[in-house]
């Protein structure tokens, strides 16, 4: 807008200052015609962030217990807690187009490997007692999302949202003491399907690249994972409630870049 | 035998010819403006695919109703794309000139040497140092009507070694196929290609050589060992499937489908050659495919960054074997997830094409079925596979291609699918290893006499293995050495 308002000025002093003018004095050369940056493109890049997520495990106790001792052993009901975190790489491709003047409308895929990862210790008060830890592991992440922003020349805010998928591991090892004390190792894996809303800004610094700051938020919601044991051979179910925020620094380039 | 004595002899008397030598026929190219090497696509042949195999240009008539109003159209567009080399202006009547089907064959014969001798049972073979026919095969490759074309393929394939398996083994049957209805478009700002494939192998239909239907090795040895875990979509239901998909190219940029597959019957795969045991069940619906893929391309770069996949529902078969006579699956299903990227980089040299390559593939395995009748011990396993590659192909006629490449799969451990160690330890489904070739392609650019009937590649590959079936011991027994001639006609 500042660049137009020069324009506009400059533009009436030429006109105003006459040909007079122009006979003693050298005319400038018109300032060149700013274009403003154009987000109707496709686009694709990488990005790095990190991941926080909230894990809450529901119930590895009763899991190795009843196991060991039959259904029903345990009496009332344990939920581990995690706040696993981590390293978000990956990469996006996605196509905008802007309207309207200044309105941005778009779809992305955006696929990511991490490193979100955290345990916690729960005790196992029927064995020695025991302790039993519980791992958490997200290791892919990935999203389709539409998108929706206010371009301001070449600054773009902008809020997402879509479905999401989530790539996670969860452990529960240990020994329970029977006696004696007996080793086991329940492992389930779970692609769980969820949703994410976010939103950031992204900033064109030339005529195909851009930047972007971006906050998402990924709800995964409730679901019941099956975690099996290989060393006894037991089979039973946790329940995971789940989130991850992640905060990401993302580089796109632009393949009908313009203006700038 | 017959067949490959006849291809050498004109081989050796004819000059140029064409990669798949219908398609030359069709569209008057040379055989290197659609392929950097059998059957690596560049930006034109990835054109001409998406167009339905049905783009013009030869000297004889594309398909028996040819109109001259789909030829300019078609002539516009390939002028729009600014890929295709100027069409010779005598072709301009294609009502005049013959028509000839686009019909071709090809046949590998190969040389197999592995590190170690093959185990026992060998039979029809040798233990090591074999040569061997196979495949052969016949195509239909090119236009049916103005915007209806096929790429379809029925083979021979020698028995393995040990023979069949099971009873339902078979040496012919249908192969890859993919049939394309094919049309163009402008929509405001965008300029669109659009089409409909039928095609029997989830992938086959891609236009880039990152997926796993058309990616490297293109030839390989049917005796030598190979990794006994893949995803899925790396050809477990080739030829088990049909499936039906729309596809878009948008602004010579954007690429979009969607396809729907379903298993055929087990009567059905069987009378068309395949053998129903081979896949590992029936889908219990429709899998649905996708792919998502950017090619933004400058000056003589081509770059691609994409996304594939898959979801499957698999009734596992109750004995594969058939030693109980059943032709059953379980009535729970096991769930498989894939999800691929994959990227591309090309570059046109004066005489050269350098290509960069790489594909990661992500299956989930939900084994409801398989853990619940004690084929797995997990419940659920995952299985990653990747691969990365480099290719240089030297030259226009007298073409030499330098091709390399590092794949890995690996995994969750599980007895049950995998097998134990010699230490008793649940193995995975680990594999690693290198590959190598260099191949000689005599004709490539230029027309002379034999042209567009023949063509022809020869090969040498070695694989080197790190660790083959999750675990390193003996592993590289399985290395093998591969020499092989392969003739198009």
């Amino acid at each position: 807008m500042r660049k137009q308002l020069f324009i506009s000025v400059a533009a009436l002093a030429v006109s105003v200052a006459g040909p007079a003018a122009a006979a003693d004095m050298a005319v400038p050369a018109a300032a060149p015609f700013a274009a403003r940056f154009n987000w109707t493109s496709c686009y694709l890049g990488g990005h790095v962030g990190g991941g926080f997520a909230q894990r809450d495990i529901t119930d590895p106790v009763q899991l190795v217990q009843d196991s060991f001792l039959g259904a029903g052993s345990t009496v009332g009901t344990t939920t581990a807690s995690l706040s696993p975190n981590g390293v978000v790489i990956g990469g996006q491709i996605g196509c905008d187009y802007q309207f309207a003047s200044s309105w941005v409308i778009g779809i992305e895929g955006s696929a990511s490997g991490s490193t979100i990862k955290g345990s916690t210790n729960v005790i196992l008060p029927l064995g020695a007692p025991d302790i039993a830890l519980v791992k958490a592991n997200t290791d892919f992440l990935s999203s389709v999302t539409g998108r929706v922003g206010y371009a301001f020349d070449n600054v773009l805010v902008y809020g997402r949202g879509g479905v999401a998928l989530a790539g996670d591991k969860y452990d529960v090892i240990g020994s329970f003491t029977l006696p004696p004390a007996m080793p086991f190792s329940f492992e389930g894996l779970d692609l769980r399907a969820g949703w994410v809303a976010g939103g950031g800004v992204e900033w064109a610094f030339s005529r195909h690249w851009s930047a972007n700051l971006e906050y998402d938020y990924y709800q995964f919601g409730h679901n019941s994972v099956l975690m099996s044991d290989s060393i006894n051979g037991f089979v039973g179910n946790v329940d995971v409630k789940q989130s991850i925020q992640v905060v990401k620094l993302g580089l796109n380039f632009h393949i009908w870049g313009t203006g700038l | 035998m017959a067949v490959v004595v006849c291809g050498l002899l004109t081989f050796g008397l004819a000059s140029p010819a064409r990669a798949l030598p219908s398609f030359a026929r069709q569209t008057g190219q040379p055989c290197g403006t659609c392929h950097t090497d059998f059957p690596a696509l560049t930006p034109y042949g990835r054109r001409f695919k998406l167009l339905g195999y049905t783009a013009g240009g030869g000297e004889f008539r594309t398909t028996p109703f040819s109109s001259q109003a789909g030829k300019d159209a078609r002539a516009e567009l390939d002028k729009l794309r600014g890929y295709v080399k100027a069409l010779d202006p005598a072709a301009a009547s294609d009502g005049d000139k013959e028509y000839v089907p686009p019909i071709s064959m090809m046949a590998i014969v190969g040389y197999t040497h592995t590190q170690a001798p093959l185990p026992p049972p060998t039979d029809p073979y040798k233990p090591n140092d074999n040569v061997v026919l196979s495949p052969v095969s016949a195509f239909w490759g090119g236009a049916i009507t103005d915007n209806v074309g096929a790429f379809a393929q029925v083979t021979y394939n020698a028995p393995p070694a040990g023979g069949f398996s099971d009873p339902f083994g078979h040496t012919w049957t249908w192969d890859n196929t993919d049939v394309r209805y094919a049309g163009t478009a402008s929509i405001g700002s965008l300029d669109l290609i659009y089409g409909i494939t039928a095609n029997n192998n989830p992938t086959v239909q891609d236009v880039w050589n990152s997926t796993p239907a058309w990616g490297f090795p293109y030839a390989a040895s049917t005796l030598a060992n190979v990794p006994g875990t893949a995803t899925m979509i790396e050809g477990a239901f080739a030829a088990h499937v049909g499936g039906v998909g729309a596809y878009t190219f948008i602004n010579d940029l954007l690429y979009l489908e969607l396809t729907g597959y379903k298993t055929l019957g087990f009567n059905a795969q069987n009378s068309l050659g395949t053998d129903p045991f081979d896949a590992p069940g029936q889908f219990g619906g429709v899998a649905p495919y996708w792919r998502v893929a950017l090619e933004p391309h400058w000056g003589r770069n081509s770059f691609m960054l994409g996304t594939f996949g898959m979801y499957l529902d698999v009734h596992p078969w109750l004995d594969p074997t058939f030693a109980t006579g059943t032709t059953g699956v379980f009535p729970q299903s096991d769930k498989y997830t894939d999800i691929g990227f994959d990227t591309q980089y090309q570059y046109q040299g004066d005489n050269y094409w350098l290509t960069l390559r790489g594909n990661y593939i992500r299956e989930f395995q939900r084994l409801d079925a398989s853990f619940l009748n004690g084929a797995s011990s997990n419940p659920t396993d995952l299985v990653n596979s990747m691969h990365l590659q480099a290719s240089f192909a030297y030259g226009a006629d007298n073409r030499i291609v330098l091709t390399g490449q590092y794949f890995n799969v690996w995994g969750t451990a599980d007895a049950g699918v995998y097998g134990l160690d010699v230490n008793g330890n649940a193995l995975t489904p680990n594999s690693n290893g290198w590959m190598a070739e260099i191949a000689y392609i005599p004709f490539g650019a230029s027309k002379a006499a034999g042209w567009p009937w023949l063509n022809a590649r020869i090969g040498l590959q070695y694989i080197y293995y790190n660790k083959f079936n999750g675990t390193t011991i003996a592993a590289q027994d399985n290395n093998a050495l591969f020499l092989h001639l392969w003739v198009a006609m």
